[in-house]
């Protein structure tokens, strides 16, 4: 049996945030059958074609879940557990603050980790990204979820208009009264959001980078204060509450992915579900195979392995590839020798004064 | 048939040209002249014919000269009438010159509502050297603001020509072209010359064609010449045998022979790009003269500097496209030439700015290659302490300032005609840029002629555009080199993380050298992308730093999520800003974008 993850991607939403460039589509039930058919579809599909699959973990992201009736959720995780072995470890459905009438439930179906979408606790900036709730329901889904989950992940974005030092240290004070697990993420403001808008005619100011990087290391440190260890560039956690499914990705296991837009990597096969064609009946119709060179896995691991704070297992890297980093990518070592560190005799590492310039050294692997 | 025959052929050909300011209508009169000759038909006629190139028709101007054939019938006789068309720019005074060589008379096309500007002047002169006869056209009558009266008064009183035959046209309107055509052919004389004789054709212009090899643009002088016939060019006897001549239609069209008079081209299966020149007299191999044509006088170029491909590989596809144009464009000159930030390149000569624009352009669009350019420069005498002399064209070559007696730096005499009202802007303006007043003329009410000496640097500098903008764009400006004059002249060097960036050096007066120096780092301060180090910017006069910025470090540049499927698409985010990144030069640790190079060549003093 081969350990595989399974993501879910749920593509529903009560509106759309103003940062967001996920897939997502407004909620009704035809919606609701077709794409719940689908990706039913889609798991027949690969519990046929990878029969020796044992499912370690599950995500079900989006989009939002948790705006999803109970029967839905329950259907897809039934069809999984019919369909493969499944020994997952954890099993995490993301979750709207507001939008949490199954949160209880979800127990029933294994899941054992929330993540909650918390984005930011000051109303004013919540306000400015289009976030359709407010402080104080935050704080009664943070109550709620921690009920019945000990393992509970929140999101915070950095860089939101309107935010500032004190806002963010708030925000993770506050947060760390319920969750085991952070995710800190710098927005990121992609083409056709509308952010994109507001930065192009200036609607709206934020936050500037220099600015940002200052925030990012106070945040961090205050999380370190408060018992969180950072173990990628974004993600912080208590000890043992790290993502197991997040890792899988940084760590190039495999996993399978279903639901419009989501992504899958088996051997050296990456497999894309696109959402262009996603309203044909035949999966093969919008399913892309890509399969992976050696070189171009080498780059993912590079990429991946560098963002995480177990840094690059360069022993684990010359078994896999057959030659040692320095001698597949010369240049790329030589030029940036300076900005790396070596721990633990095997790891290489990004220093951390260069950490978040991180893409400027990718390039040069790419 | 007899000689009398023949001699009665040349008498039915007209030779000539236009020589006009720009604007003042002279694309348009051409336009006007192969209409109504029926040398275009209607439905073929574009705009400005014999603007061949794309940046002649945009910009309104003509750079090149291109001959065209037409016929007219007076009186029930058929003439042949051969118009090669000129440039009107202070830049392209050479290629007039060398139109005018071809030619037995000129229209002088001076337009109604603006009057004569510096720069017809500078032509009509070297049309009365050349012997040309010259008929006075005035154009744009149908304007309401058309001034006829007061523009002949000024052909009268400025150039002395006798304006009372002027032709009244208007070329836009269509208004008088028959009448000129009439004067075409009664007032301007018929080519001299001997058709028994041996051949003496003057190559103009040239082309390359990638079937037929040089095509030779040409007036035949004396003799004629077919396909078959065996030539020699007279500058390096080299010989080649004619494989097909033929006339401006004003597309190329083949005929039998080109005899003298006539206007044509030759092609000879002429591979090699050197072998011929501008200005080179095609005879006979067998039997042909000893005595060459006078030619051009070779033009010395005014304004030097570096070409660089952006993408440092294309350096051979670049060698390659400049010697394709110097075929065409007889007056560029360059030579190879490294720089520690932009690699291989050439050290490029120009007559004037529009002329390094111009360049530049056609290597962009007709050969398809993107180029960083450095800041231009004049030519600088340098006087040693030891009395040796050397001349400098790279600011980069400047020998140690302990060793240098005098910097001597080329002057021009500028000529601006302007309405009197901005006498004042004028007159600032050239005392900014180190003019020395010469003479001012009132030529009448509306106009004054003012001279100045002024530094050439200065003039290539931004004197132009800043003259357009203080004046309305009405002041009009020529001018003509000098001589040579002493100033307090430094070299200002830019260093980037320590190192001098030697294609970003610059000679300056001593008194804007610092202005100078904060503006340019300040603009590559801008232009330079944060990486991963801070990297400081510095000016120099020898070891004294007078100006300094710091590009900071990167503080951020990381992806937010990367999950599952993000990293197909991540990968491609990060190879896309990596390939935007590919245009940059490494200079030592520190990537310079290409556009650095180029943000410093237009700024302005404050």
């Amino acid at each position: 049996m081969t350990d595989r993850g399974l993501y879910i991607h749920i593509p529903f939403c009560s509106g759309k945030c103003y940062y967001c460039d996920f897939f997502s589509v407004a909620l009704d039930t035809e919606k609701l059958d077709f794409f719940t058919k689908k990706i039913i579809k889609e798991i027949e599909y690969f519990s046929n074609q990878y029969p020796d699959t044992r499912i370690s973990s599950i995500y079900i992201g989006g989009g939002t879940p948790s705006i999803v009736p109970y029967l839905y959720i329950e259907r897809i995780v039934k069809r999984i557990s019919d369909l493969f072995l499944v020994n997952s470890e954890e099993f995490t459905i993301e979750v709207n603050p507001g939008e949490i009438e199954w949160v209880k439930e979800y127990s029933n179906l294994g899941v054992n980790r929330i993540s909650l979408g918390v984005q930011s606790l000051n109303n004013n900036v919540l306000l400015k990204c289009g976030r359709r709730h407010n402080r104080d329901s935050i704080i009664y889904a943070l109550q709620e979820i921690s009920k019945y989950y000990d393992n509970v992940s929140c999101d915070l974005i950095l860089g939101l208009p309107g935010q500032n030092e004190n806002i963010v240290m708030n925000d993770i004070n506050e947060v760390s009264n319920y969750v085991k697990h952070i995710s800190l993420y710098f927005l990121k403001i992609g083409e056709g959001t509308k952010f994109y808008d507001f930065l192009k005619n200036k609607t709206i100011d934020f936050p500037e980078d220099d600015n940002l990087v200052e925030i990012y290391y106070l945040a961090k440190n205050k999380m370190l204060e408060l018992g969180y260890i950072r173990y990628e560039v974004s993600n912080f956690a208590k000890e043992n509450f790290q993502s197991k499914h997040n890792t899988l990705y940084w760590s190039r296991k495999e996993y399978i992915g279903v639901g419009p837009s989501a992504c899958s990597l088996i051997g050296n096969k990456r497999l894309q579900i696109s959402k262009l064609n996603y309203f044909n009946d035949k999966i093969t119709e919008y399913l892309t195979e890509e399969v992976l060179t050696l070189e171009e896995m080498a780059k993912e691991t590079v990429i991946l392995s560098l963002r995480t704070d177990y840094g690059l297992d360069l022993n684990r890297f010359e078994k896999t590839y057959g030659k040692s980093i320095f001698q597949m990518f010369p240049e790329a070592m030589e030029k940036n020798l300076k900005f790396f560190e070596f721990f633990n005799r095997n790891f290489l590492k990004i220093r951390e004064e260069y950490f978040l310039s991180q893409n400027i050294i990718f390039e040069d692997f790419l | 048939m007899g000689d009398l025959l023949m001699d009665n052929r040349q008498q039915l050909i007209r030779n000539f040209c236009i020589i006009a300011h720009i604007d003042h209508g002279k694309s348009t009169l051409a336009d006007r002249l192969l209409q109504e000759t029926g040398t275009v038909a209607d439905r073929n006629m574009k705009e400005q014919m014999l603007d061949d190139m794309d940046i002649e028709r945009e910009r309104g101007i003509t750079v090149k000269l291109t001959p065209a054939r037409m016929k007219y019938t007076f009186d029930g006789i058929e003439y042949t009438l051969n118009l090669i068309d000129t440039p009107g720019h202070v830049d392209f005074t050479y290629e007039v010159s060398r139109s005018l060589a071809a030619c037995e008379g000129a229209l002088l096309v001076v337009d109604a509502t603006q009057g004569i500007e510096a720069q017809t002047l500078t032509n009509v002169y070297l049309a009365l050297d050349n012997d040309l006869e010259i008929l006075p056209v005035i154009n744009k009558i149908d304007l309401q603001s058309a001034d006829v009266e007061a523009t002949k008064k000024e052909i009268e009183d400025i150039i002395g020509l006798d304006a009372s035959r002027a032709i009244l046209v208007s070329a836009k309107e269509g208004i008088n072209i028959d009448k000129l055509l009439v004067s075409i052919v009664k007032d301007l004389p018929p080519p001299s010359g001997s058709l028994e004789g041996p051949l003496r054709a003057l190559i103009f212009d040239s082309i390359y064609d990638n079937f037929k090899g040089v095509i030779c643009n040409v007036r035949v002088i004396d003799g004629k010449i077919a396909a078959g016939t065996r030539i020699k060019m007279m500058s390096n006897g080299k010989e080649f045998e004619c494989t097909e001549v033929g006339i401006f239609n004003p597309t190329m069209l083949e005929i039998d022979e080109l005899k003298a008079g006539d206007v044509g081209y030759i092609a000879a299966s002429i591979k090699n790009v050197e072998d011929t020149s501008v200005g080179d007299t095609i005879t006979y191999s067998l039997k042909g003269t000893t005595e060459p044509l006078k030619g051009y006088k070779k033009v010395t170029p005014m304004v030097f500097a570096g070409i660089y491909p952006a993408d440092g590989s294309r350096y051979n596809d670049l060698r390659e496209a400049m010697n394709k144009l110097k075929l065409n464009d007889a007056s560029l000159t360059y030579e190879p030439e490294t720089s520690n930030a932009l690699g291989f390149g050439f050290r490029v000569g120009f007559l004037g700015l529009l002329h390094m624009e111009i360049i530049e352009e056609r290597l962009e669009r007709e050969f398809d290659l993107d180029l960083v350019t450095t800041a231009p420069s004049v030519i600088y005498r340098v006087l040693k302490v030891n009395g040796d002399e050397v001349t400098v064209d790279n600011p980069t070559k400047l020998p140690d300032q302990s060793i240098i007696d005098k910097i001597l730096e080329p002057i021009v005499h500028a000529s601006i005609f302007s309405p009197p009202d901005y006498v004042g802007p004028i007159m600032e303006l050239c005392q900014e840029k180190r003019g020395t007043f010469i003479n001012m003329t009132y030529l009448d009410p509306t106009r004054v002629h003012i001279e100045y000496k002024i530094p050439l640097s200065e003039i290539i500098y931004d004197f132009f555009d800043t003259l357009k903008s203080r004046t309305r764009g009405y002041a009009s400006l020529d001018y003509t080199l000098d001589g040579y004059n002493p100033d307090n002249l430094v070299k200002v060097d830019f260093l980037l993380n320590g190192d001098t960036c030697d294609a970003l050096s610059l000679i300056v007066h001593r008194d804007k050298a610092y202005s100078r120096a904060r503006n340019i780092t300040e603009r590559l301060r801008e232009a330079i992308p944060r990486q991963m180090f801070e990297i400081p910017i510095q000016a120099a006069i020898g070891s004294k730093i007078i100006a300094r910025e710091t590009v900071k470090a990167v503080r951020k540049d990381v992806l937010a999520k990367c999950y599952g499927g993000d990293i197909t698409r991540k990968k491609k985010l990060l190879e896309k800003q990596k390939e935007g990144k590919k245009r940059m030069r490494q200079f030592g640790s520190v990537s310079i974008p290409s556009e650095a190079f180029m943000s410093i060549l237009k700024i302005n003093d404050d």
